[in-house]
């Protein structure tokens, strides 16, 4: 789909015509819903939020601007945002359990090379090129936050580092990719 | 936080809520600052179109085949993709007469008086579309009592009517919320005309939730930039015909 047929869809969902809609679904789904899966790990979990997210797409198409990125970006960023209040709702649900339930709760780590899974199944695009010019830990941390929606606790225990210097290195990743990116 | 952060401090903040690693009193912070903040609405923005595009790259997915419907009864959409569903829609007995055999008085007079009501109150003049009747309806006033919109509920939608007392402007957008009674945050429903009528889609939670008020609230231009409202100026109540 290109761009333009994409603004097309998006204008017409914002005047409530439910065919475009339909299609736009057709065409953005399987991406959203890969988002969400690699956020949320279970699929009807990761189907909720993917709904939850058309719900707002529905209602807010209206809103959509092009400053805030091409028309699928600006989707990915709506169920992207839903996937992490989801997780930290999950998460602080999890925190009022006893220690007892807390081991039972905690979801494994289900890959025994998580870079490996990032880089899997997808394209490069520009800023991996930027991405490239991190440091390996620096890159990871980062991929880690987008793709799988992890806080700075978790990355520390997925590498293995301390909060400190992973906070900091995030920071100084996020920064060096700007300027890459400008 | 104020206006005084350094562009980088700002642009790494707005890095942090994009990636999600911001924690929940910075994250409140910087949301409100885009309220009012140009700069950190570009900087966020900017932030979501470059990180987006990492999402953008995985290969896609399928889910559920029934997620579709899903979202479509969720929406009330399922009449609107199935073509003989208008047919259906019109055989559906009236509320007010099923069950009780057919009634003139009880089907037709009052939903009339209540509407001519409505029509006086609004100095209605743009009912010329034929529109499905109202189930609902409110009017939003200003602390005046000035009837601003008139807003109708029907089995479709929700047809929104502005009144000459409504002041156009061209940098802010009124923005419609329906706040429900068991407490989860406003739900917008669309942008308010500004002359005019307007149909709005109708939400789902105007069947499966409790509804409290129809609030007004005074946005950006575009809506409201959070999910939230922004500057809360009415509200009013939906009356069942």
């Amino acid at each position: 789909m290109t761009e333009s047929d994409a603004l097309r869809l998006l204008m017409r969902t914002a005047e409530g015509d439910a065919q475009a809609f339909r299609q736009l679904y057709e065409h953005t789904s399987g991406k959203l819903f890969a988002v969400s899966l690699g956020m949320m790990k279970r699929r009807d979990l990761a189907e909720d939020a993917v709904q939850d997210a058309f719900v707002r797409i529905w209602h807010n198409a209206g809103e959509y601007r092009a400053e805030k990125g091409v028309v699928l970006t600006w989707m990915i960023s709506i169920v992207r945002y839903r996937c992490l209040d989801l997780l930290r709702s999950a998460k602080s649900r999890r925190e009022h359990l006893t220690d007892g339930d807390l081991d039972l709760a905690d979801e494994p780590e289900d890959h025994a090379t998580p870079e490996g899974a990032l880089h899997a199944g997808r394209d490069r695009v520009r800023i991996d090129e930027c991405l490239d010019e991190l440091e390996d830990q620096q890159r990871h941390a980062i991929q880690l936050a987008y793709f799988r929606g992890l806080t700075h606790q978790e990355v520390c225990g997925q590498l293995d580092l301390p909060l400190g210097s992973v906070k900091s290195w995030i920071r100084r990743g996020l920064q060096q990719l700007k300027r890459c990116l400008e | 936080m104020t206006q005084q952060l350094s562009d980088r401090r700002l642009d790494t903040l707005a890095a942090e809520y994009v990636l999600g690693t911001l924690d929940a009193d910075t994250r409140v912070k910087l949301q409100r600052l885009m309220i009012t903040s140009d700069r950190a609405r570009q900087a966020v923005w900017r932030w979501e179109r470059d990180l987006n595009a990492l999402g953008a790259s995985l290969n896609d997915v399928q889910p559920g085949p029934d997620l579709w419907q899903r979202i479509e009864a969720r929406l009330g959409l399922a009449s609107e993709t199935t073509a003989d569903s208008f047919e259906q829609k019109h055989r559906r007995p009236s509320r007010l007469g099923s069950g009780r055999g057919w009634n003139p008085f009880q089907s037709w007079v009052w939903p009339a008086i209540a509407a001519a009501l409505v029509l006086v109150m609004v100095s209605w003049n743009t009912w010329q579309v034929p529109q499905p009747a109202p189930t609902q309806v409110a009017v939003i006033q200003d602390a005046s009592a000035r009837a601003l919109w008139s807003v109708s509920l029907t089995e479709q939608n929700l047809v929104v009517t502005s009144t000459r007392e409504v002041t156009p402007s061209t940098d802010r957008d009124y923005q419609l919320w329906l706040v429900a009674a068991d407490g989860r945050a406003p739900v917008s429903l669309g942008l308010l005309p500004e002359t005019g009528q307007r149909q709005l889609a109708r939400s789902a939670l105007f069947d499966t939730a409790t509804v409290d008020v129809l609030a007004v609230s005074r946005e950006p231009e575009g809506g409201s930039p959070t999910g939230q409202p922004t500057e809360v100026l009415y509200s009013a109540q939906l009356v069942r015909q």
